[in-house]
């Protein structure tokens, strides 16, 4: 009988994560990492261990990463742009924390004061994930609090963007337009009532004027401040000399309250009041549903999301913090590990290793001695080194490059949003309907003729439509935010279904940024990986720390005379044998003529060279079958900023004239720029370097690792580990499209029915009170069970 | 029955003061963040002393 060992999994007391080894815990409970292990210590000395009651696991992995310098808050220059207000002692500074996500963040945050007596209150507005704080200058400073926020795992966002921005301002004239339509349409109604039932028997003259005068006006502000944004739309349509869907609304509207009114002030009924502020009701509904967006996403990022607020200057010998806008060419900077390069500079003292992934999409290191030339974005991996910069941080290379295009082309051209298309048509219709039954009547019984024509505008409207699309696309984007799947607005939804081409960008989108698959070519016993761990453990090297990862089940060992030699490698001596890892030439060998295309580290034990580890790209789970199934339907095109090393990998899924290495963030751009003249394209990319080409193509995803991280200005954001969903989420967004196209089919139906009152003349307030809230409400029901019925079909979250 | 205009008048003006109560609570914020304050409202304050004694 095989005995099977018991393996008892530890999580972590604090983030749920599962512990690796037995080092970190106080008393029975465990912790994964010293990071958690030290935010614990802090809630139990200030008796705050209600964070854990309020949810299990509620913090986040610490991890032993670096830990932000916010010392450059000191500054009281620097510290002025973040803050709100200064009253005497108190200030006020509001704080972006992407990492608030349950109810414990809420609960400790805004119990802060208990651990730092210097803070007056805090509180959160959690669809933002801002934290308002007030504390006293005198006994804390900004820096030391966001140390401390930093400290217990919910570090603030501080980028060159300065104050978080407000997003909540749109909505609340949306609020109060809906507080007052909905108010009148309410009561207008009820002061209908009598109009209605008048078969029970005329109701009296006094009555009926007194209900008549108040119900107009009840109905004025609904009209003229509920509805105003329409005829503003309207009137910008006509003044830009297009049609859309607000323009037959706004018709309809004026035609119905003008209508009413002529009715009212000459005694001869009761006008169609109740369906216009019913209208307007619904429509503003839609909108304000519509319109629930992420108020924590972003979709409108540039370069400033990404760059740090300062910078550390030496300036004769002492280091100063000086503000990123304020630094000039010929300063000389400190840039230390996993430092953002800020503005494109010239490599002083020390040997850089910089990460350009982000910024050109090659991902491999490069190495830069002084003199050589840094751009801006890059980021630093190992030893601090000092810089000079050249140009301002706003003239560097790249935000140049970021900066032109925005101003350029806002959208694809050939991209018409299908609501206008339908829009011109409905207008057109409207008005040749309703001419022709003037003219009909104008014939038959002249004096019925102004008031058949009017009553045609009033019916024939397209508020079906403009309740169908809000509905219907809202919880579209709704359900696909439940699956990752961030849109900016309804209208990426339909430029989903226009592409016929799709472009994907290769290192960090369709690759995992920052790890890789490790191969051992050669053989190694166990204690000698043990011996290659060991020597790893010691280096900040991007590989080092990925043989750590790969060879985690390990035990590090001691080591003697550890040395590291900057792009070269590391050297050692562990329990006597002397351990050599790195570049072929440090480990003792000559290269051959073939240039390395592959990131390789060399292992060497006693002088002997006994293999080497491969860095392959690790490819998302699920990207295979994903691509296979666009190159069905769609046009596939690959634009890399990374070598050719994974050519062979790529033809099985790109055709190859499509597929292009080596792109810099330029040509990426004017690659689009040229697909877009005879296709429309849909842009898949992660990094600033695919910032142009995501704004030059019709629609573009942004690809994101977590929500803290940035990603460019962009249609909709895509988290990494549901990109492989791509083609059921497009499939999803077609499905939609044609339900909205059968909503406007039932929707004429109505209008017939409508129609046929309005053209024979008979279009009763009443008629006009049940027709519009019944297709009204039916079509929002309609495209709502359906879109939650393709939900399941495509196997979305809902 | 000419006291419906009376009647009507007050049910109006009561029916705007709740309006106007909801315009304020609108400028105030009240709806801007509809997930924070029930979980506020759930917060235990251990430093309070007991107070039976003291009626």
């Amino acid at each position: 009988m095989i005995q099977t060992a018991e393996y008892k999994k530890v999580t972590c007391y604090h983030c749920g994560d599962v512990c690796r080894n037995q080092e970190n815990h106080i008393g029975d409970k465990s912790f994964c990492c010293n990071g958690c292990k030290t935010v614990f210590e802090i809630l139990n000395d200030h008796a705050l261990c209600d964070y854990y009651a309020l949810e299990t696991h509620p913090g986040q992995r610490i991890g032993n990463d670096k830990v932000n310098e916010y010392s450059f808050l000191e500054e009281p220059s620097i510290a002025d742009q973040l803050l709100n207000f200064q009253e005497g002692n108190t200030c006020g500074v509001t704080f972006f924390i992407p990492s608030i996500h349950c109810s414990s963040c809420i609960w400790l945050l805004e119990h802060l004061s208990k651990i730092q007596p210097g803070i007056i209150r805090s509180s959160i507005v959690f669809q933002t994930k801002q934290l308002d704080l007030q504390f006293d200058k005198e006994k804390v400073s900004l820096a030391q609090i966001a140390s401390l926020l930093e400290r217990l795992g919910y570090r603030p966002e501080i980028t060159l963007e300065g104050k978080p921005i407000n997003r909540q301002s749109i909505h609340k004239a949306l609020l109060y337009k809906i507080g007052i339509a909905g108010f009148g349409f309410g009561n207008i109604m009820l002061l209908s009532i009598p109009e209605y039932v008048s078969f029970f028997g005329d109701f009296n003259g006094d009555f009926k004027v007194f209900f008549a005068y108040l119900s107009l006006l009840l109905s004025l502000p609904v009209f003229f401040y509920s509805a105003s944004d329409y005829f503003r739309s309207a009137w910008n349509a006509i003044k830009n000399r297009m049609i859309t869907i607000d323009l037959p609304i706004a018709l309809g509207l004026i035609a119905s309250f003008t209508q009413s009114i002529i009715e009212i002030l000459s005694g001869t009924g009761m006008g169609y009041l109740d369906s216009l502020t019913g209208l307007i009701f619904f429509l503003l509904i839609g909108k304000w549903y519509q319109q629930k967006t992420y108020a924590s996403i972003s979709f409108q990022r540039d370069y400033k999301s990404y760059f740090p607020l300062a910078a550390t200057v030496i300036k004769e010998d002492k280091e100063t913090f000086v503000a990123l806008k304020d630094l000039a060419p010929g300063d000389i900077l400190l840039i230390r590990n996993q430092d953002v390069i800020p503005a494109d500079s010239m490599v002083e003292k020390g040997n850089a290793n910089i990460d350009y992934s982000f910024v050109t999409g090659e991902s491999k290191l490069s190495v830069k001695k002084p003199g050589d030339r840094l751009y801006a974005g890059g980021r630093q991996s190992g030893e601090s080194v000092q810089v000079r910069v050249l140009k301002k941080v706003s003239e560097s290379y790249l935000t140049q490059l970021w900066n032109t295009d925005r101003s350029g082309k806002t959208a694809a051209s050939g991209f018409v949003q299908f609501t206008n298309t339908v829009a011109l048509y409905f207008t057109i219709a409207v008005l040749l309907l309703s001419i022709g039954t003037y003219s009909y009547w104008y014939i038959m019984d002249a004096s019925r003729a102004l008031h058949a024509a009017v009553s045609v505008l009033i019916i024939f409207c397209p508020c079906t439509l403009a309740l169908a699309i809000p509905f219907c696309f809202g919880n579209a984007m709704n359900i696909l935010s439940k699956n990752g799947f961030y849109l900016k607005n309804t209208a990426t939804i339909e430029k989903l279904t226009d592409i016929d081409t799709v472009v994907f960008d290769k290192t960090g989108t369709i690759t995992c940024a920052g790890i890789s698959d490790v191969y051992l070519t050669g053989s190694l016993t166990s204690t000698e990986e043990q011996y290659v761990k060991s020597l790893a453990v010691h280096s900040s090297h991007p590989l080092s720390r990925l043989l750590v990862q790969h060879l985690t089940h390990h035990q590090a060992l001691a080591v003697t005379s550890y040395k590291e030699i900057v792009a070269q490698g590391i050297s050692g001596n562990v329990e006597g044998h002397a351990i050599k890892m790195g570049s072929l030439i440090f480990t003792g060998m000559q290269p051959d003529d073939n240039s390395q295309k592959e990131t390789e580290v060399y292992v060497s034990i006693d002088g002997q060279i006994r293999g080497r580890f491969t860095f392959k790209n690790i490819y998302r789970e699920g990207i295979p079958d994903m691509l296979r199934m666009l190159h069905r339907n769609y046009y596939m095109h690959l634009l890399s900023g990374d070598t050719e090393a994974d050519k062979e990998l790529m033809l099985h899924y790109f055709s190859p004239a499509y597929i292009h290495f080596r792109q810099s963030p330029a040509d990426k751009l004017h690659y689009m720029e040229q697909l877009e003249t005879t296709h429309h394209s849909l842009m898949v990319g992660d990094g600033l370097n695919d910032a142009g080409a995501l704004l030059a193509s019709t629609c573009g995803i942004a690809i994101s690792d977590s929500s803290a991280n940035f990603s460019p200005a962009c249609d909709a954001i895509l988290e990494a580990d549901q990109l492989y969903r791509l083609p059921d989420f497009i499939a999803y967004s077609k499905a939609c499209v044609k339900t909205v196209r059968w909503s406007i089919i039932i929707s004429l139906f109505y209008n017939v029915i409508g129609l046929g009152f309005a053209c024979t003349g008979v279009l009763k307030p009443l008629t006009a009170a049940v027709l519009m809230p019944v297709s009204s409400v039916s079509i929002v029901l309609f495209v709502t069970l359906i879109s939650n019925l393709l939900a399941r079909k495509y196997k979305l979250k809902n | 029955m000419s006291v419906i205009f009376l009647l009507i008048s007050l049910s109006l003006l009561v029916a705007g003061s709740f309006l106007g109560a909801f315009l304020w609570a609108i400028k105030d914020g009240q709806f801007e963040d509809d997930y924070s304050p029930s979980v506020r409202m759930l917060y235990e304050d251990k430093n309070k002393p007991k107070n039976n004694d003291e009626k």
